[in-house]
């Protein structure tokens, strides 16, 4: 008797308090919280200015108010941070993601890479901060005036690794350019530094927003050239610049072009795990796209150069929906554009 | 656990009983500052060379020299000679005090040399102090039969280049434009290392750009036997363990050569810089600067270095604001002379 009131006095105890997490309200969940907000890219990058600019003020929207703490993961281009926030971190929602862009359809485009251990379908999505234009730059003393001289004319191009060479081997394979790559590069500033010394010809970036420090002021002043902007809609800064999709015929190769730039429209995305609980989703998802809007936020984002062209949560779920629904056929076309060998 | 609050209430008293009720107020809401966010202290080079050596020894003392006793971590940031770095501190950086760099010296004159990389005023950066001053050196091997800056000035001479664009390099080019001496570069050797080698064999007559504390580093007892020679002191002053070695700013015959040698040589008087973002808080950088002086001082932090064989003679912040400023007090003409002489012809 006084056993089984004793075991039913501990199901009690062990239920009651779970039944009241799954109903717990957001604002008393996060009321005294350290979320942590994980950077899939190390200190000083692009990615990391972003992130930390969120992470500074995301808790201001979130029900509860809690602390946000930033955690550098860099490591094979963002798949480490992807594989991490899926399989490990917490899904009760503390622990959010500012993943790399590339990362959401590597999974489709790189199957043999064991690295890639996570659906980018069942992440929360939050949203994305901006969208990315990559170019292709030439110092002005190549003869490169236009996309088309690159199907003629050999361009030395500086690399700074095979996680972001993808495009230009796609370029290379897909549209015939005579793009040849030259690794070895520690950052995208010593393959400028490179440029301006006169040992290096020109650069495939897939983020304007990080060249355009050094860039614009060059073609201002003449001493370089953009050929095409690698992205699916004119830049709203570059929108002179022709658009690589013009060059880009039939069927198959246009969709295997969308699947390879679909990054750039989300180009600062920012993820829950799978599997947090609804109300927080929603509660994180509104809280992203109230700060967006919030004059402080895009004070700060002024002051520190960063562009916004935000997207939400449910715009990346859709992207990615008609991203993974691709033919077969285009989702091979794209492993083998950029399959580097 | 007791300690900490025993010592704050000891200061707390003190301060009190001067009268001060702001400072004790100041120096609480610093230690709670520094316990909950930590000391982050940026590299501009990867983990293991001399700069990154610098930036830990410091990382390793002076947590215990700032109020709330923080976390003090390294983060390296490698790219570009140190540029990633400056322009990430002159940037985004956090200006609460919570975030530092230990930066390359030649990067307060990069602005000069290399414009479209640079676009920061190192002027207004929140200085905290050097860990050292750095004395370069153009320094000779047996092979080159050469001993005395005379001999120097009366032959064509094989000087090894570090990089492209690396120290040696740029020293070697100013010691010949500015100067006249008929140093033929030959360039591409990855490191030190391999240009010290390439010396030892003969390829290369000498190297410029070896500090005085690499030399010790790697090199001292070639240096003591007379089989490394120093002939040239690249520096504002003279290392005390190098008497009688001629120094470049004596061979100058004009005001602007001088001027154009301080920007390439001046950068390395305040060698091992520690400084914070421009705009830091006013209160933790002081705050900052009292815990460097301390850690220069401590003396678990120098039989560190002495363990470590670097080397500490310190130089306080405004100290390197003037050093700074009497570079850029040249005329506009000589700096961009100086930039000129140091691209690389295209």
């Amino acid at each position: 008797m006084i056993r089984s009131l004793r075991v039913a006095v501990l199901f009690f105890a062990v239920s009651a308090p779970m039944a009241t997490a799954a109903a717990q309200p957001v604002e008393s969940f996060y009321k005294d919280r350290r979320l942590t907000m994980i950077i899939a890219s190390a200190v000083g990058s692009g990615y990391d200015a972003y992130g930390r600019m969120v992470a500074r003020h995301l808790g201001r929207f979130i029900p509860g108010n809690p602390a946000i703490v930033v955690q550098n993961m860099p490591g094979a281009g963002g798949a480490v941070a992807a594989g991490h926030l899926y399989n490990i971190a917490p899904k009760d929602g503390t622990v959010l993601a500012l993943l790399q862009r590339e990362n959401l359809v590597a999974p489709l485009l790189e199957s043999r890479n064991i690295e890639n251990r996570y659906d980018a379908r069942r992440f929360g999505w939050l949203g994305s901060l901006n969208s990315e234009t990559g170019v292709i730059v030439v110092r002005s003393t190549t003869p490169h005036r236009s996309f088309d001289d690159l199907l003629t004319t050999e361009l030395l191009v500086g690399s700074t690794g095979p996680s972001t060479d993808f495009l230009t081997i796609w370029m290379n394979r897909a549209l015939k350019t005579k793009m040849k790559i030259v690794t070895g590069y520690r950052s995208s500033t010593d393959v400028y530094l490179a440029m301006d010394r006169g040992e290096m010809e020109g650069r495939v970036s897939n983020g304007w927003s990080g060249d355009k420090r050094i860039v614009a002021p060059w073609v201002k002043a003449g001493k370089a050239r953009l050929l095409v902007a690698l992205a699916l809609k004119p830049s709203r800064e570059l929108p002179d610049l022709p658009l690589i999709t013009q060059f880009v015929k039939g069927d198959t190769d246009r969709q295997v072009m969308e699947l390879i730039l679909y990054g750039g429209l989300w180009g600062r995305p920012v993820a829950l795990p799978p599997d947090v609980p609804k109300e927080r989703v929603d509660a994180l998802r509104n809280a992203f796209t109230t700060m967006i809007d919030d004059a402080a936020f895009i004070a700060e984002a002024n002051k520190l150069d960063l562009d916004l062209e935000p997207i939400d949560g449910a715009q990346i779920d859709g992207l990615l929906s008609k991203a993974y629904a691709a033919p077969q056929i285009v989702i091979e076309a794209a492993r083998a554009a950029i399959s580097g060998n | 656990m007791v300690r900490p609050v025993y010592s704050k209430l000891v200061i707390g008293f003190l301060i009190l009983a001067t009268g001060d009720q702001a400072a004790f107020a100041q120096e609480a809401a610093s230690a709670q500052f520094y316990r909950s966010k930590g000391l982050s202290v940026s590299v501009g080079a990867s983990a293991g060379g001399g700069i990154d050596l610098y930036a830990r020894l410091v990382a390793r003392h002076i947590g215990k020299h700032l109020p709330g006793s923080p976390t003090v971590v390294v983060q390296n940031m490698p790219g570009a000679g140190g540029l990633q770095q400056m322009n990430h501190l002159g940037s985004v950086a956090p200006k609460d005090g919570s975030f530092v760099g230990l930066i390359n010296p030649m990067m307060t004159v990069a602005p000069i040399l290399t414009p479209d990389f640079a676009k920061y005023d190192p002027s207004r950066f929140s200085w905290i102090g050097s860990v050292n001053t750095e004395i370069g050196t153009c320094s000779f091997w047996p092979a080159s039969k050469l001993s005395s800056v005379e001999q120097l000035k009366q032959r064509r001479v094989k000087m090894g280049g570090i990089g492209a664009a690396g120290g040696s390099t740029l020293d070697a080019i100013t010691l010949r434009e500015v100067l006249g001496f008929s140093f033929d570069i030959v360039l591409g050797y990855p490191g030190m290392t391999e240009a010290t080698l390439a010396a030892e064999r003969g390829e290369v007559d000498g190297v410029c750009g070896l500090n005085v504390s690499g030399l010790k580093a790697t090199h001292w007892d070639a240096f003591k036997r007379g089989d490394v020679r120093p002939l040239l002191q690249t520096s504002v002053r003279n290392h005390p363990d190098l008497p009688g070695v001629a120094n470049v700013f004596d061979l100058a015959k004009s005001q602007e050569q001088r001027q154009m040698m301080r920007i390439v040589f001046g950068p390395w008087a305040y060698g091992r810089p520690l400084v914070a973002p421009p705009g830091t808080d006013p209160a933790n950088l002081a705050v900052l600067r009292r815990a460097f002086q301390a850690t220069m001082k401590d003396p678990a932090f120098l039989s560190d270095a002495e363990r470590i064989k670097l080397e500490v003679n310190p130089m306080p912040p405004d100290e390197i604001s003037a050093a700074i400023k009497n570079i850029y007090q040249a005329p506009q003409d000589v700096l961009e002379r100086t930039r000129v002489m140091l691209t690389p012809k295209k």
